[in-house]
Parts: C-alpha cells; structure tokens; sequence
C-alpha cells in the first residue's frame, strides 16, 4: 500500500521515533535506580508549565509528536498544547519565521514521516531532530546517515513522494547518495534528466550554461512581477465586467474589491521593504559548512546536483571567508534565484558585481532583475556593461554612450551584436529580455525562440519565454512553455507558481491555486507565491482557506488542493 | 562473529525456534519512513568467523517492523507491516509462492507480532491502531480485537507459562494484562510517564513482566504487587526500544535502544547493568537471544547490520 504524500500514519512513525528520541533526551539521567521518578519530572513539568501555559489533562491523542512532547512538559497535556504555547510564544507564523532562519536543522514537529516538507511544522520537527542529534558529541552520532537524513528531509533536499524518497533534484554526494540511488525508484524522467547524461542537463551541460554567460534567475523575476501586474489588472478589468453583469452579489464584489486593494497595498508596501533592504545579503546561522576546507567546490557541487538549499549553505561559508570571491557570490545569486528567493538573489548578485565588476555573467543577471523591477535605467546600464565588456561585442560599445544609455540604442547594439554571430544564443536572451522591457512582446517571443533553438534544453529559457507569452496575454501557450520548463527540472519553484499565474490568467482559479501550492510546497519562501495563492483563492471563492494561507499552512492547503 | 549488511534498515531479529543457526531479520527502507520493506532469513555460518549468509529474502511494499517465528511449522513466518497488513510467509516456498497469506485488519502499522509458545496455534499483533489481534494461521481473520490503548501499541507479549494471557505496551504510558477468556484487561499498569516501547515476560517467573520505555529506563514489575516496580534499571542513554528476558538465566535480559547500544542486565543485583555492546552506529531496535543455544544473541540496527555473538564476546571481532 503505497504511503500517501498526506497520510497520517506518517505522522505516528515520526511521533514514535522522534519522540522517543527527543522526550528522553529532557529526562534526567541521574535518577536513581529504584523508586518512582514523579518527583523529578514534576520539577520539569513545573518549569514547562511555567514557560508555556497552562497544562491541561487527559490521555494523549494521536498528535504524536505534539502529544509526546507535550506529555513530556505537561502531565497528560493536550496534544496541541506544546504548538499553541509555540504560537503564542511566536505568533502564528513562527513555523515560517522559525524556518526562514535555521534552514537545515531543527526542530519538533509532528509529521516527518508524511515527508510532508510541505508541513512547517515537520520541517520543524525535523530539524530539532537533526538539531538535537547534531549536538551530541559522540562520532556516533555526529556521524550517523540517520542525521543526514533528517537534515536533508527538513531542508527540503528530499521530499517524500508516492512512497519513494526522492532528493529534491538529486542526491548528495558519497555512500549515502549511492544508497538512495540504489534505492531511489523514481519515474524515468527524473533518473534520466540527471543520471543520464543524454540530456543536455548532464553536468558538462549544466556546467556550460553556467559559465556561457547565461543568467536565468532574474531574468524570471521580471516575469513575475510583471506578469502579476497584468494579472491583476486583467481580474480587475473581469471583476468589474462581472459586477456589471450581474454575476456576483453585492457582497462578494466588495470582498474581492477589498482583496483586491489589500493585495496593492501589499505590494506597495512588499515593494518599499524589498527597495530598502535590497542589497543587504542576510546569511543564515547555524552553518554547518563553515569550516569546511574547500566551501566553494562543496557548493558548486551541491547546486550541480541540484540540492539548492544546502549548496546556499556551503556558498554562503565560501563567501564568509573569502568575501572577495566573485564567483561564490554569483552562485549563490543564482541558487537563490532558482528558489524563488528574489530579495537574496539580487543580494547576492551586487556582491559578485562589487567582486568583479567585468564579470559577464553577473552582469546579465543584474540587467535581468532590474528588468524585472521595471528598473529601466539600472538595467539599460548593467545589459550595457556586459556589451562593452564582452570580448567579442565590446567594440560595438561606445564608452561615451554609457552615461546617458537610451534604450533605442541599446537595442540597436544588441542586434547589431546578434548580426554578428547569429549562433550565440546568449545575444538572443539578451534581446529578448530588452524587449521585455519596452514590451515589445513579439520580438521578446522571437528572440527567446531563436535562444531556445540553440539552447532547447535551457530551462530557464523556457520559463522566460513562457512568461513572456503570458505577459502578452497568450496563456495557453505559456502553460506549454513552462511544462518543458519543468520537463526539464522538476523541481523548478518559479516555473510552477508561474504555471499557476498562467491558469489564473485564463480564468482557472482552481487549477492555479493547486500549482500555487505545489510552488510553495517546494519552497515556502516563496513570499509572491502566496500572494497569487491568496487571490486565486479570492477569486475561487474558497475564502474558508484564507486563514490556513495567511498562517502559511502547506498542510491544510495540500490537502485541499493536491496537484 | 558473523554480521549480515542489509540493503535496509533494520527492524527486528528474532532466532528460529526449530533451528540453532537460523535467524530472521525485518527491514525497512530509509528508516522505516517510507519505502518497501524486506524479510531476510539467515543462516549462522559454521565458523563464527564468516558471515551470515541468507538462505531466503521476501520483499514486501511497505517496511516491516517486526516478525516472529511460528512454534508449530518450522518453515513459516509472520511479518508485521508498516502498511497495517499481517504476512505469512513460508521459507520452504520460494519467494515468487509467498506470502501465503496477507491479513488486512489493522487500520495502521503493525508494530510487533509474537507467536504463542505453549498453545503453539495462534498469535497476537500490536497496531498503531491502539488495538491487539489475535490470530490464527488457519484463520483469514482475526479471532479477536482488544482495544482498551488510547494510543499505538507498540509490543504485545505472550506469557510464557499461561497459555491465554499476554501483556501488550502502548504509548499511552501503560501496559494492561490480558487473558484472552475475559473480555477486557485484566489489569492495568501505568509503568511509566512515558511512553512504554516494549514489554516482555519472565521466562521463569510467570508473573514478572519488564517494561521498557522511552524514559531510558527499564522496570521489572510483579503483577501481584504492581503499584511499583521490583527493579528500575537505568543506563541507556536515550529510549529503551526493546527488552528480552533470558530463556536461560532467570535474572538476566537484554535491551537495545536509541543510543545505539545493547545492554545486558541483571535486574536481582544492585548493579543491574552486566554487560554493553556498542556494535552498532544507529539506533539499535532489535535484540534477541537464542532459545536454543545459551547465550547466543543478535542485533540489528537502523545501520542495516545484523550481528551475531556470544555473550561475552565483542559482536564486532572477526
């Protein structure tokens, strides 16, 4: 009986092997060997109780974990007592605040076996566990695959899907990762994109684009964010048309109306926060690869395989202890960009450009998110830059030219440049991303699909010329744009949300709150992702679920809404 | 001393009733989480020096978790599932034949199944479901139910000396006594303030019952006077899975657990703790000592490795 991505025997196996494991852990060992221990877990109890509200009694129920825990601090507590003291000591979206912080260990939580990264709460859990088991001292421990294990399932390296384990992308290196790929029974297009080496994507491949001054991340973001504004202007436009019509009630109209403005408001202020902290890298403690005698080979290594949160680890130890390198920088713009985590991504990316200001790569990145934030003129520059600064194309740049760019003129040069050497796939991204920026939506499309003829196993392409169809209110195609996007990795986080985007657009609510999750399932950071979600369910009329995606609860909305 | 690596974690062993050099080992894939599951039959090399080679394996869709030997068929076995099913397997068949029987009751993972030793015809198995069945090998389904448990019940014990009474430990922090004449438990015992992972009878003494429990203590209870324990034997560092009186020596038993250690003990003296075995590099679930030779024992770990030995001697030397 295959175990279900949500089934609640999950949970139990966690509650049983967990708890037992980390309830002994707060027991005093010193007791002596004959006669009740009441009195020493009284003391306990009382400084639990004290610490996290009121106790309450009764058997514990199958919370597992919770029950376990709680039993622990709180004679028979209830089983959802130790998440409510959690709550209240952390405000309902500590799970995320909590996650955001302390990526790879950590925490209680209920349901590791659901694999449920998904659930807040087990990646929690999860990662007390590793927590726990980390800070034992004996090399037994600290060397145990069970450990690793739990690391990587609460960082999201692996994920639990129709009773297999799989790794997020791929598994890590060593013994370990052999034994999952022994065991590792995934469908074929996952064990072919990246064990074979047919595909493009094989590492060679991987690693080419990578150094074929290609920058995919924040060329996405520009898609995004642009994408959502039409989006959003689109509902209005149908929203109003609706109200016209007759076909809400007066009541609902002023709710998606007041949804509507939260959400611009949101953005607004979304907007203003990212401006401000923009540029400040925010680096996560608890690292486990600080120390590490090679960081950067680790990292490179790790974003190869694909485990993008832990290659943000081993880059971010490169960068601390050589805050010079350029090319640690621009990975870990890159891996967070792959993650949806734009404010990080852009971060990063300024900080390889400040390393290396003649850097191609770093360059495109940076002209790609400023398109992205509609940044003309900071884009117009760093495009520019990668011209004047590109071997072969530097001599079309006039240096005098830089300090008053105009977009005409850019765009002349770059097709200029792609007359040049019409094979050189990276001019073509470059256009297409320009013409993104004047909307000129057609020429993106053409100059994307030149791109991808040379390219067709570029991913990111894909997303990019997805999102450039929806921008240009062609749905339907992008849908098709984006599922060779995710063909090609599956694990792609801004290709799915962008897939829900598409279906919003064309009216699907239903179908693009499932890929809305589905996104945010693999990285519940992903703040825009929740945004849409919360207007797509707006628009579906499932405002029952607007507290469950307020408190960011994957649990719930999984449940509700599986892909 | 002969050690087996599995290509799963392991779960349970338990020594054959009928052969000296036979032992089964449940498995389960990345820790028993998710992912199938594996029952290996092993075979005790005659120089202690080689390994344990497998005679038989059966693979199953989800982890087992326990298994247990049948006193009546020499060939027959019982495998409890994380899937909640109850298989029978036969090692005379070949895989391809087995199971012989899948019995699909429970509602949640069968955690442990133990054949019965006198009445030799029927067994019991403890679910996640907070339930007890009992069974038969003739039967296609379950004889009874015993649902008292407010949570999982991780073990459940036959009595060695009375035929209809077994003992059953649950995460509710009790272990309750039952006869399968009477209708409910006939006696209740809130071992521990946490949960209680296993418990097992005094092969000598029939009122003696040892609990181990997730406090990293075991007791050793009389039911006759069950208010307190006869003995609490503490030295583990983290929860005690599983507990096994000796067949041999009144006073002695056996324990694994979470600090990947397996302890000896002997629960009449003051300094209960006799021996320590620190094989494993995982959490060490399953421990049995041999009925038919004196101080044969064996582990298994979440280090997939199954290591055979005599008391006394390093399970790790070659």
């Amino acid at each position: 009986m295959a175990r279900h991505f949500f089934a609640d025997k999950n949970e139990d196996f966690i509650n049983a092997q967990v708890n037992a494991l980390l309830s002994s852990l707060d027991i005093d060992g010193d007791v002596q060997a004959k006669g009740p221990f009441a009195g020493r877990f009284r003391e306990l109890e009382d400084y639990w109780n004290e610490s996290q509200g009121a106790p309450r009694h009764g058997p514990p129920q199958t919370d597992g974990w919770v029950s376990e825990f709680s039993q622990h601090r709180i004679e028979h507590g209830d089983p959802n007592a130790w998440a409510h003291s959690f709550e209240q000591q952390h405000g309902p979206n500590s799970w995320a605040s909590e996650f955001e912080q302390e990526q790879r260990l950590v925490s209680a939580a209920d349901q590791m076996r659901g694999a449920n990264i998904s659930n807040l709460a087990a990646m929690e859990q999860t990662r007390m566990l590793a927590h726990t088991l980390a800070q034992n001292n004996d090399p037994k421990f600290q060397n145990s695959k069970f450990l690793q294990f739990v690391s990587k399932m609460s960082s999201g390296e692996l994920i639990i899907d129709d009773n297999q384990v799989k790794p997020a992308a791929l598994s890590s290196p060593g013994d370990w990762a052999t034994e999952y790929q022994q065991k590792y029974t995934a469908g074929p297009s996952w064990v072919d994109e990246y064990a074979g080496n047919q595909l493009s994507h094989g590492p060679d491949q991987w690693a080419n684009e990578f150094s074929a001054e290609r920058e995919q991340r924040p060329v996405d973001d520009q898609w995004v964010n642009e994408f959502s504004k039409l989006h959003v202007n689109d509902w209005a436009d149908e929203f109003g048309r609706q109200v016209g019509e007759g076909a809400f009630g007066e009541s609902s109209a002023d709710n998606w109306a007041d949804a509507y403005d939260e959400y611009l408001n949101e953005q607004v202020v979304a907007k203003q926060k990212s401006d401000a902290s923009r540029g400040v890298y925010v680096f996560s403690d608890m690292n486990p690869y600080v120390g590490h005698p090679n960081p950067l080979k680790e990292g490179q290594e790790l974003f190869r395989k694909g485990l993008l949160s832990e290659s943000v680890l081993a880059l971010e130890a490169e960068v601390l202890k050589n805050p010079d390198n350029a090319e640690g920088w621009r990975l870990l713009g890159i891996a967070h960009a792959e993650n949806d985590d734009d404010q990080q991504a852009i971060a990063a990316m300024m900080r390889a450009h400040e390393a290396d200001p003649r850097n191609l790569e770093v360059l495109l990145a940076l002209g790609v998110s400023h398109t992205n934030e509609l940044e003309q003129a900071a884009a117009l520059k760093y495009l520019y830059g990668w011209l004047r600064h590109h071997p072969k194309y530097g001599t079309l740049a006039n240096p005098e030219l830089s300090d008053s760019l105009y977009y005409a003129d850019v765009a002349r040069l770059f097709n200029e440049a792609a007359e040049m050497s019409p094979e050189d796939a990276d001019v073509h991204v470059v256009l297409g991303v320009l013409y993104n920026l004047s909307r000129e939506y057609d020429k993106a499309i053409a100059s994307f699909q030149r791109a991808l003829k040379l390219k067709p196993q570029d991913y990111s392409l894909w997303n990019k010329l997805g999102a450039t169809q929806a921008n240009s209110v062609q749905s339907a195609e992008a849908i098709l744009a984006y599922q060779q996007a995710l063909d090609l990795k599956p694990n792609y986080v801004r290709a799915w949300a962008n897939m829900g985007i598409s279906y919003a657009n064309q009216g699907m609510y239903e179908d693009s709150i499932r890929y809305y999750v589905r996104a945010l399932a693999m990285n519940p950071k992903a703040d825009n992702a929740w945004q849409y979600l919360r207007i797509s369910l707006s628009c579906a009329s499932r405002n029952d679920l607007f507290e469950a995606c307020d408190s960011r609860n994957l649990d719930v909305l999984q449940k509700e809404f599986p892909l | 001393m002969p050690v087996f690596k599995a290509p799963f974690n392991g779960y349970s062993v338990k020594f054959s009733p009928f052969y000296e050099s036979r032992l089964a080992v449940a498995t389960a894939q990345n820790f028993g989480i998710l992912g199938n599951g594996r029952l290996h039959v092993l075979s005790l090399p005659p120089a202690p020096s080689a390994p344990l080679t497998e005679l038989i394996s059966f693979d199953t869709a989800d982890g087992i978790y326990d298994l247990a030997w049948s006193e009546s068929h020499d060939s027959l076995l019982v495998a409890a599932v994380a899937d909640g099913s109850v298989k029978l397997y036969d090692t005379a068949l070949a895989p391809a034949q087995n199971p012989l029987r899948s019995l699909q009751e429970h509602t949640r993972e069968v955690h442990s199944v133990d054949y019965n030793p006198t009445r030799r015809d029927s067994f019991i198995t403890a679910s996640w479901d907070d339930t007890i069945k009992l069974w038969t090998l003739d039967r296609p389904a379950s004889i009874r139910t015993f649902k008292e448990h407010v949570y999982c019940v991780y073990s459940a014990a036959w009595n060695p000396r009375h035929t209809d009474v077994f003992a059953s430990a649950s995460g509710d922090c009790t272990v309750r006594i039952w006869d399968v004449r009477e209708p409910g438990s006939t006696m209740i015992i809130p071992g521990h303030d946490f949960e209680i992972l296993c418990c097992d009878w005094n092969k000598y003494d029939d009122c003696i019952i040892a609990t181990a429990s997730v406090d990293k203590s075991i007791k050793v209870w009389d039911v006759r006077s069950s208010r307190a324990p006869i003995s609490v034997l503490n030295g583990h560092g983290y929860a005690v899975r599983k507990v096994k009186f000796s067949p041999h020596h009144r006073n002695l038993m056996v324990s694994c657990s979470y600090d990947m250690s397996v302890c000896m003990w002997d629960f009449m003296v003051e300094d209960a703790l006799v021996g320590r075995y620190d094989h494993h590099t995982e959490f060490a679930v399953g421990v049995d000592l041999s009925v038919l030779v004196d101080g044969l024992m064996a582990s298994t770990g979440w280090d997939e490795l199954v290591y055979v030995w005599q008391n006394g001697t390093d399970p790790r030397a070659p």
